[in-house]
């Protein structure tokens, strides 16, 4: 731990929300809390490389074997029988087709396109790609979080990487957001800094932040207000301008001191090609992420594991605990990053693999989730949804047809559950906006002067509810 | 408008396009040639070399923030602080890590705040530190008022207004009530310290420049001072260097040359022109270098780690006394025991690293070296595709098009060689093969001669290994015979140079190169097919016009 961040955990103590005790926390315990509000919220698990489903003669590994009602039998064996302890708040989805704009890239595709529901600003640009729209997590703060304030976009694996790393998060068109690698960060950026100081200590460090902030907004508009401003550099200005907060004192958002500490110890290994240090990572954002919509902090996250092809990410084999080679790789059935290169026996099963690895991280989220109660007597997974998506649908074509998405959580009663779909009839026609406009919906968002967001993704695109998961 | 995107052809690689007119931009043609300048520089300078578009207020990188809080407040530990901010995330395109739209969000400001908090409390907590920074003064508002010029001259680049000291002067007063655990001098300097960290005036480079006609701007010489030491240190303006800046002789052509020589000779600048050739090469990639233990039982596990060091000892000595051709040419290099195994070297070798030259016969430049060459491969196998694509499109500037969106399965592969296997699952269908053909696969091919760790080799599966081929650079097709024909090949070719001259136009300003760079461009790169050593070339660039300018914001 670093000097000044015992300084800081030292001034920590009093009640606090936190997590509830879960293994891996607290082995000897387990007890929930209560969620401060019931508020709708949405946070998105991103997998890249598809998964291993039917495609040649490769055998259906992911998806449950029958359509319908969610049974264990059915999904046993299955990377998504992981989730079959929360199948009643399961929503499984075929048919989610994205569409194939000119990215010059697969994987640009998918990952641009997913959460924006938008093509690229440049045709054709691949690893260079940016999206040409804000993303639906982006959105959902915007409108819905107290002040406008950001969704938190979270990270787990190397900086940089196909696509640059971090990627699928978009401020608006070519405006793409810098995510947060360390859990812990996003724990102290979550909190404020007030928590843990007695009265007078509070009062005294929100007069400090006034008297900064003061000078650096009387600075940032004598800046923005000189002639000649480009509309970059405004823009600039502007997001800096917006991003100078007076201290909100957050007397629920904490851990105590020992986990927060626990936070700290383990977030380290953010910046790893091994894939256990990844995912416990990107376990780790997900505790930040359950608490910061429990306190009603924040009621959108993304949550990106690995680059834009998670092209470095070396996940463990489950037998040997040895790393299997890079996760793209496994994707590619090859030991290339193209197509050349030796072909890796088995690797649709490693694949596979990958994929129960992401379906227990992702199970690890909804525990979290459904800990906490709500003030109602309800559980805070029913109170939103969680979404565990892929950039691609399969391995080797990383198609953009039956892209698997896994929803979890009614958002307030608004979506379906316990079904595994094959929405509109098994169409191949695009209509990730459709999904995206009904995510949108379920939380609360809302286009102008409409009872429904109909409007997110590009134009072109099929709008309005994918009516299908509705409840 | 921007040029010669870079494009990394990584994912599933099938290739629709064909070969096209060179798409460079602003590679020299037959009749390209140095401008007529004056010489001062030893290259040449031309007042028809026109800025690009740049922004107004450049935000700092995180490792200029740390330099910067470092030089100006004695403060060793900001680094560290730094290193926890979180990422920027990466502008569509460009390979160096200070793109021109940085900024500053919501996790970015949470983080700058803890590390002005940080940095403030250290400073006057440590006694002698803050002592000697105020030893002068006296410690009262006045004194305060002093500080807030002197620190803020360094911090902010520039003198600080009267309007801007009153400002921290403020906090100053507020500090002196809210810190009661400090003396009222420490506590509000403590707070007025937090405040220049977290003032745009710091977090910003800014340059607005005066009209000089023709929509350009001249930079102040304040301005020019941090872009300057920015560019060859990553640091703020040393007292040197602000001494130029306010006398603004630093505007004067021969002071400038004078300041950017003086700067160049430091540790510091070597430590720049390192950071370049490390980004530009793409050297943390080394780190993913991981041969099969089945195929080289005898390669060290800690291969990347001295793949890293001889790449870093080559490029110093490039940097300290070589050229872009010694780049791609020199057969000298450092070796330890691991290493000269791969290389075949016979002699005593042990840990250390120590210089070599390798083979004639066999090597030629960086790129025949184990770090390149182990990057890109596959556990097994050379990459003749990955190598083609990164030689052709980041050191030819070739402009590949990209592969369609859905490739369907292809066949298992069939050949008796690692090039026989690639010509099949590439140039076999004319989509594929219009890339493939000509602009990726020739330029990795001639490196079938290194297999998977960079051994040399010439049988391939028990046949001899073909490393001919006809690489298309700037429209124009190539006979080579191999590697080390195509290194000096491309050491002749113009269009060669002038891609290695645009990445040290963007590294300098941070942006991808545009079209008003092209000039500039041109005349660096005949300066470096003629050989000037990579110190001179950055050099001329500083004296350039465009260095010294902006232009007119674009509204």
């Amino acid at each position: 731990m670093n000097r000044d961040r015992r300084r800081f955990l030292r001034g920590l103590g009093g009640a606090a929300l936190g997590l509830p005790f879960l293994e891996g926390m607290s082995p000897r315990r387990a007890s929930a809390q209560t969620a401060v509000g019931a508020e709708p919220f949405a946070i998105f698990f991103r997998q890249a490389n598809g998964v291993a489903q039917a495609w040649g003669d490769e055998p259906e590994r992911f998806f449950p074997r029958e359509l319908g009602a969610l049974t264990e039998a059915s999904m046993q064996g299955r990377a998504t029988g992981e989730l079959a302890a929360h199948r009643s708040r399961l929503l499984i989805l075929q048919s989610i087709n994205y569409r194939g704009f000119d990215y010059g890239d697969g994987h640009a595709n998918g990952a641009l396109q997913a959460l924006t529901g938008q093509g690229p600003t440049e045709p054709g640009a691949a690893g260079g790609s940016q999206a040409a729209g804000e993303s639906i997590d982006h959105r959902i703060g915007r409108e819905l979080n107290p002040g406008g304030d950001d969704s938190l976009f979270l990270y787990a694996g190397r900086n940089r990487g196909w696509l640059g790393g971090a990627c699928i998060s978009y401020r608006g068109p070519g405006q793409r957001r810098s995510a947060v690698n360390n859990p812990f960060d996003a724990y102290l950026n979550l909190m404020g800094g007030a928590t843990g100081l007695d009265p007078e200590a509070q009062d005294r460090l929100v007069r400090r932040r006034e008297s900064v902030n003061d000078l650096v907004r009387t600075q940032l508009n004598r800046l923005r207000s000189s002639p000649g401003l480009s509309t970059r550099d405004r823009q600039r200005l502007d997001l800096h301008l917006s991003s100078v907060r007076d201290l909100e004192v957050q007397l629920s958002c904490r851990l105590d001191e020992d986990r927060a500490r626990m936070l700290e110890n383990q977030s380290p290994g953010y910046d790893s090609t091994d894939g256990e240090d990844t995912l416990r990572t990107a376990r780790l954002h997900m505790d930040v992420a359950a608490l910061a919509v429990a306190c009603a902090a924040n009621r959108s996250v993304a949550i990106q594991v690995g680059s834009g092809n998670d092209g470095s990410t070396r996940y463990h084999h489950p037998e040997t605990g040895q790393p299997m080679a890079n996760f793209h790789y496994l994707s590619h059935r090859r030991l290339s990053h193209g197509s050349d290169g030796e072909v890796i026996p088995d690797s649709d099963l490693l694949h596979h693999y990958v994929d129960v690895q992401f379906a227990r991280t992702f199970r690890h989220l909804l525990d979290r989730l459904a800990a906490y109660d709500t003030p109602d007597g309800g559980s805070l997974l029913d109170a939103g949804v969680a979404v565990w998506y892929n950039d691609n649908a399969n391995g080797p074509p990383h198609g953009r047809w039956n892209v698997p998405w896994v929803l979890a959580g009614s958002a307030g009663g608004f979506l379906r559950q316990g079904q595994h779909l094959r929405v509109q009839n098994g169409t191949r026609d695009p209509n990730l906006t459709q999904l995206l406009n009904t995510l949108g919906t379920a939380v609360g968002v809302r286009s102008p002067g409409r009872p429904v967001l109909d409007d997110f993704g590009a134009s072109g695109s099929a709008q309005g509810l994918l009516s299908d998961i509705v409840a | 408008m921007r040029y010669g995107t870079m494009l990394c052809a990584v994912g599933w690689v099938a290739c629709a396009a064909e070969i096209s007119e060179p798409q460079g931009g602003l590679l020299p043609g037959p009749s390209g040639g140095p401008g007529d300048g004056n010489g001062s520089s030893g290259v040449g300078q031309t007042l028809d070399e026109t800025p690009g578009p740049s922004p107004r207020f450049i935000r700092l990188t995180h490792d200029q923030w740390a330099r910067t809080v470092e030089d100006v407040l004695k403060d060793d530990s900001a680094q560290e602080l730094a290193d926890g901010f979180r990422a920027d995330s990466f502008g569509a395109a460009f390979i160096f890590d200070n793109p021109a739209d940085l900024s500053v969000d919501g996790p970015l400001w949470a983080a700058y705040q803890r590390a002005a908090a940080e940095v403030a409390t250290r400073l006057v907590q440590d006694g002698a530190r803050f002592e000697a920074l105020t030893e002068d003064l006296s410690w009262d508002e006045a004194g305060a008022r002093q500080l807030a010029q002197r620190l803020g001259e360094g911090l902010f680049r520039r003198p600080v207004s009267s309007e801007d000291v009153e400002l921290l002067v403020d906090v100053y007063r507020d500090g002196r009530e809210l810190s009661p655990d400090l003396a009222p001098f420490r506590a509000g300097v403590g707070l007025m310290v937090e405040a220049m960290l977290q003032s745009p005036l710091f977090l910003y480079r800014i340059e607005v420049g005066e009209p000089a006609g023709d929509g350009v701007r001249e930079l102040s010489a304040w301005e020019l001072a941090s872009r300057l030491s920015y560019f060859l240190w990553n640091s703020p303006p040393d007292t040197a260097l602000r001494a130029a800046a306010a006398d603004e002789s630093l505007l004067e052509p021969e002071v400038l040359r004078s300041q950017a020589r003086r700067l160049l000779a430091s540790p510091r600048a070597a430590a720049v022109l390192l950071d370049f050739h490390e980004q530009l090469l793409d050297v943390s990639k080394f780190s993913t270098i991981g041969p099969s233990a089945a195929f080289f039982p005898d390669v060290s596990e800690r291969l990347p780690e001295f793949a890293a060091t001889e790449n870093r000892l080559f490029l110093e000595m490039v940097v300290q006394e070589g050229s872009f051709e010694t780049l791609l040419t020199s057969n000298r290099t450092f070796v330890n025991a691991a290493l000269a195994d791969v290389y075949g070297l016979q002699g005593d070798f042990d840990d250390t690293f120590v210089p070599v030259e390798l083979p004639d016969a066999e090597r030629r430049g960086l790129f025949t070296h184990v770090g390149w060459l182990a990057t890109y491969a596959t556990p097994a196998d050379p990459d003749p595709i990955h190598r083609g694509v990164f030689l052709s499109e980041r050191m030819a500037c070739n402009h590949i098009t990209l592969p369609p969106g859905d490739i369907p399965p292809l066949p298992d592969p069939d050949g008796r060689t690692n090039r026989e296997l690639v010509e099949k699952h590439t140039e076999s269908t004319p989509e594929c093969a219009g890339c493939h053909g000509a602009l990726i696969n020739p330029f990795g091919f001639a490196f079938e001669s290194y297999d998977a760790v960079g051994g040399y080799r010439t049988e391939d599966n028990g046949f001899a290994v073909d490393t001919s081929g006809t690489p298309v650079i700037d429209g124009r097709l190539l006979q080579v015979s191999g590697a080390m024909d195509l290194m000096d090949q491309m050491a002749e070719n113009p269009a060669v140079h002038a891609c290695y001259t645009q990445h040290w136009v963007e590294y300098a300003f941070g942006r991808v190169a545009s079209t008003e760079d092209r000039n500039l461009i041109e005349r660096l790169a005949q300066a470096s097919l003629e050989g000037t050593p990579v110190r001179d070339l950055v050099l001329a660039l500083i004296d350039s016009r465009p260095f010294r300018t902006r232009v007119e914001d674009d509204q």
